[in-house]
């Protein structure tokens, strides 16, 4: 029986690794960003006063998570424990062994407990705790007090039986275990959490891959959206795929506006450190470590912000609470040899210079008029370009996406990308040919082809076969799916 | 073992636990730097130990503290460049020294030699500060927060106690804490969110109140007390947040409307005059004399779409009450800072009526963000103006209160790294009107601010502490009463 506990023990704690390194390896990620354990006395009186014990443990345990397979082997570790001790407490306790191996269901409990994100692992640490607890004081109590066992269960005395019960017993466990998991996996929050580690690692690629796995099931998400999007920018798809998926939010799946959203407020920042538009960064940076608390990221990130925008000893503090913890420590010191220089290597303050007289102040609702103010203050900046004009097109404002189409030049465009094309043929169709003769660039007649088969397929009302060939066209998204009607918004 | 070997070894563990003197084998003209800058500064004689780093390389440091010529009273010695001031002995120090000046003989131990540097000289004030000091801490962000809370720290020890912690009462919002003349017994504080509303303890009682009638278009924000703690004259104001494209001013705050009001705590009414409410102007950050017959406010003209916000600049009013009438009337400029393309923020006058202390800062109200701000006086008899040189400094200087006696004050500045609000206190000679060099508020940790990432909201200092942090918790679940508007 003792080598089948410590097989069990075995096989828990393997197949719980083999988890939170595959399947799982998102709710690890999770937790590591989203808790910071430091060696001071500040933060163990902060973390005890306001969380408490167990956290302030939980977060020492949760450091180690920076180590994906470090991690994944303590967080199995301990799972597998609750199964060993909860074991032992059972045969001090009744004097016998846990012949149904009942002391499974609390550590395959807990895991599954552990399957949603945000579902805090201090009920496993406290579990633990406490069990480890009982399970020392049973053990000492029980050489100086002879009260167990407390309850005489019968024994079976036939082996094969007891062999048998034994093993149905784990093979229920194992097939209920196996489909909760499956029917309980959560993969939305899987590709979400997995998109946000590969833009956080620049992954553009396997960015696609993850997000078009979610646009491609036909559902709507925002993040997915803006990650697509940020992904399709870097692999320089954007302008050419803009309309692959139906953009049925329209620019909402660009960005996100300020809404005083808490949730939101963890992944605004990523758009505007890539714009180069940092004091927009910095603020939605500083907001979510309002609400998210001192993480690793949002401390980096602040340090990065700040010493681009000449404020080293704001940056100091940021890399004076990284140095307390025990992974960041060295990137602080790089940190701190930076932080006196203005410069972080990849990170670009597009806005550097600029003199705030008169005051200009971010419209933090609507990224528009920032998108274009970036354009205006530097016109090399491809990504502000591309952004507004996603924009600009996504928001039915096609005379002003045209009388944007100058900044064009300033870009090694080889050619128009069709669903600007298909735009700039609409201002035409709009505003006649003398006018339009005036933006200079000219519609390839294959394009003014394809828009008659179009306008054919709307008169005939064939909205299948306009879907099947049309469907990524800005015609299709203008006339069908924009949320903002189906007209041109001419200011 | 005999008992005279006992004696013995007991008698040589003693010594070695013992520290021994260093006589210096050089000296050095120069002061060493320390950290925080305690460096020239006056302490009230009731302060905790000012603990300090030594920012000075060395092997070994000693730190010798006393009053006069005579022989140190304190000597601290360390590896590290840390001082740990006893507080017992401290203290014993500042009351044998209070009305004259301290040392801070610092000896460095560099390349195994021992350096003394020049004396560093401290005044000790015989004027006793407030005891307490009332602050929120929460951090220095915008729109979204989470934990924050209300503390109070004894300035004659490190003790920080919390008054109020929203973590009590589902993270909502609270602010703008404000005493009655540095009186815990009388005080208020708002709550924002779901159980929003007014907490007011007067005479012993704790009401949770709404002071916007229904009919006034704004809630009650920035109060002040009347001195006889019947009213509170507040701004209702509209505030927005703007935050600046680039540069390193990340935020500004905006009026887009305020007025004045009055609230009378006892019969729950509130009134007004057209003379402080009306879209011409927008009044703020009301103040009332000590004698409670006028009320101090900043004024600038109305907020109209599309308007730069750096334009808008507040001049320095005041208007008289009438108490036993109970209504407002003469309103007049007392100082026109848009004059001078300035603005004015948090009027403050001293206890004894004869001061007042403004921030001023380039454009807007919200002067905490701009680090431009700085500490003015008026001399309210001679109406002279001028800049507090000797307090300011690059950063921002801001929020500033003054203490019962009018012998301190307490301001927010951001001098150590230009965003985290620390509490700075100065002493005052009302016969001169000039103040001592500013200290910081001394922590236990001498690096404590380094890593500490809250800033320190509206720093008022108090004569005793608030001992009905409970009652005020149980308040916030109870309804607000409505108030009406006086007939």
């Amino acid at each position: 029986m003792k080598r089948l506990i410590y097989t069990l023990f075995g096989i828990l704690f393997l197949l719980y690794y083999i988890c939170y390194q595959g399947a799982l390896s998102h709710i690890l990620y999770y937790h590591e960003q989203h808790h910071l354990f430091l060696f001071s006395k500040a933060y163990f009186v902060q973390c005890v006063q306001s969380e408490g014990w167990l956290n302030y443990i939980t977060n020492f345990i949760i450091q180690f998570f920076y180590y994906p397979m470090l991690g994944s082997a303590i967080l199995a570790l301990l799972l597998a424990l609750v199964y060993l001790l909860i074991n032992s407490i059972i045969k001090i306790v009744t004097g016998k062994n846990d012949l149904l191996q009942l002391s499974i269901i609390p550590s395959l409990a807990l895991f599954f407990y552990t399957m949603e994100a945000d579902h805090s692992l201090s009920i496993l640490s406290g579990t633990l705790l406490c069990l480890l607890l009982l399970y020392l004081f049973l053990f000492f109590i029980q050489w100086y007090w002879k009260l167990f066992p407390l309850w005489g269960l019968p024994d079976i005395s036939n082996k094969k039986m007891r062999v048998l019960l034994t093993s149905l017993f784990l093979l229920g466990y194992a097939g209920y275990g196996f489909y909760y998991f499956v029917t309980n996996y959560n993969r939305s929050e899987r590709i979400m959490l997995k998109s946000e580690q590969l833009v956080k690692a620049a992954d553009w690629n396997r960015v696609l891959e993850h997000t078009k796995k979610y646009l491609d099931t036909g559902r709507y998400n925002q993040l997915i959206s803006y990650f697509h999007h940020l992904a399709l920018y870097h692999t320089g798809k954007l302008s050419y795929h803009l309309l692959d998926y139906p953009q049925k939010q329209g620019v909402e799946g660009l960005y996100f506006p300020w809404n005083s959203d808490s949730r939101e407020s963890e992944y605004g920042h990523i758009l505007y450190e890539q714009l180069g538009y940092i004091n927009e960064a910095q603020r939605w940076e500083f907001e979510s470590m309002v609400v998210w608390g001192e993480t690793a990221s949002h401390l980096i990130n602040l340090t990065r912000y700040n010493i681009v925008n000449h404020r080293p000893l704001v940056a100091q503090r940021f890399i004076n609470k990284l140095k307390q913890s025990l992974f960041y420590q060295q990137e602080a010191l790089q940190f701190e040899k930076l932080v006196n220089g203005g410069e972080v290597p990849g990170l670009r303050n597009a806005l550097k210079g600029k003199v705030d007289i008169p005051a200009r102040f971010a419209n933090v609702l609507n990224i528009g008029p920032e998108l274009q103010y970036l354009c205006e203050s530097d016109s090399t900046n491809k990504m502000a370009f591309e952004y507004l004009m996603s924009y600009l097109l996504l928001s039915n404002h096609v005379v002003r996406f045209v009388n944007n189409l100058k900044l064009m030049k300033s870009f090694s465009y080889t050619e128009l990308p069709p669903v600007y094309e298909e735009a700039l043929y609409i201002y035409k169709l709009g505003v006649g040919s003398e006018e339009f003769s005036k933006v200079g660039i000219k519609i390839k007649p294959e394009t003014e082809q394809r828009f008659k088969r179009y306008y054919q397929l709307v008169e005939s009302k064939q909205i299948g076969t306009l879907q099947r060939e049309f469907g990524n066209t800005y015609w299709f998204y203008l006339n069908y799916i924009s949320p903002y009607g189906n007209k041109v918004i001419a200011n | 073992m005999k008992i005279q070997d006992l004696l013995y070894y007991t008698f040589i563990i003693f010594l070695s636990g013992c520290t021994s003197y260093h006589q210096a084998d050089s000296k050095n003209e120069k002061l060493p730097l320390i950290y925080p800058d305690y460096i020239d500064v006056t302490f009230p004689v009731n302060i905790a130990p000012p603990n300090f780093k030594i920012q000075e390389q060395g092997e070994a440091f000693q730190t010798e503290i006393g009053y006069g010529e005579g022989k140190a009273d304190i000597l601290i010695q360390n590896v590290e460049p840390i001082v740990h001031i006893p507080e017992s002995k401290w203290s014993a120090l500042l009351e044998k020294a209070a009305g004259n000046k301290i040392f801070f003989r610092i000896t460095i131990k560099q390349h195994g030699k021992w350096v003394r540097y020049a004396d560093i000289q401290d005044s000790i004030s015989v004027h006793p500060i407030d005891s307490f000091l009332a602050y929120r801490l929460l951090y220095p962000g915008y729109e979204l927060w989470n934990e924050m809370g209300i503390y109070q720290r004894d300035l004659t020890t490190y003790e920080q106690t919390s008054i109020v912690e929203n973590k009590n009462f589902g993270k909502q919002c609270i602010n703008c804490h404000t005493f009655n003349r540095n009186s815990a017994e009388t005080m208020m504080i708002h709550v924002r969110g779901k159980q929003g509303g007014t907490l007011i303890y007067h005479n012993g009682e704790i009401e949770k109140v709404n002071p916007k009638p229904g009919e006034y278009k704004y809630g009650a924000t920035y109060p002040s007390w009347h001195p006889s703690g019947r009213y509170l004259v507040f701004s209702a104001n509209e505030i927005q947040q703007f935050f600046h494209s680039s540069g390193q001013k990340p935020i500004e705050v905006s009026d887009l409307a305020a007025d004045l009001m009055i609230y009378d705590v006892k019969n729950h009414e509130a009134f007004t005059d057209s003379l402080v409410y009306g879209e011409q102007y927008m009044e703020t950050f009301p103040t009332w004399t000590p004698d409670g017959k006028m009320i101090y406010f900043c004024r600038a003209k109305g907020y109209r779409q599309g308007m730069p916000l750096d334009s808008i600049r507040y001049d320095l009013y005041r208007i008289h009450f009438d108490e036993k009438q109970a209504e407002l009337h003469t309103l007049e400029c007392v100082y026109e800072a848009s004059a001078f393309h300035k603005s004015v923020s948090f009027p403050r006058i001293s206890p004894d009526g004869k001061f007042l202390m403004f921030t001023q800062s380039d454009y807007g109200n919200f002067s905490i963000w701009h680090p431009e701000s700085d500490l003015y006086l008026l001399n309210l008899n001679t109406g002279d103006v001028r800049n507090i040189a000797e307090v300011n400094s690059d950063h921002v200087d801001s929020f500033h209160s003054w203490s019962s006696t009018g012998n301190w004050f307490v301001f927010s500045s951001k001098r150590l790294d230009g965003l985290w609000a620390r509490p700075y206190f100065a002493g005052f000679d009302p016969g001169t009107g000039y103040f001592s060099k500013p200290f910081l508020l001394p922590q236990k940790d001498p690096e404590f601010y380094d890593t500490f990432t809250y800033t320190y909201n509206l720093p008022e200092l108090i004569k005793k502490p608030v001992e009905n942090g409970d009652k005020l918790l149980k308040a916030i679940g109870q309804p607000a009463l409505p108030t009406k508007i006086k007939q």
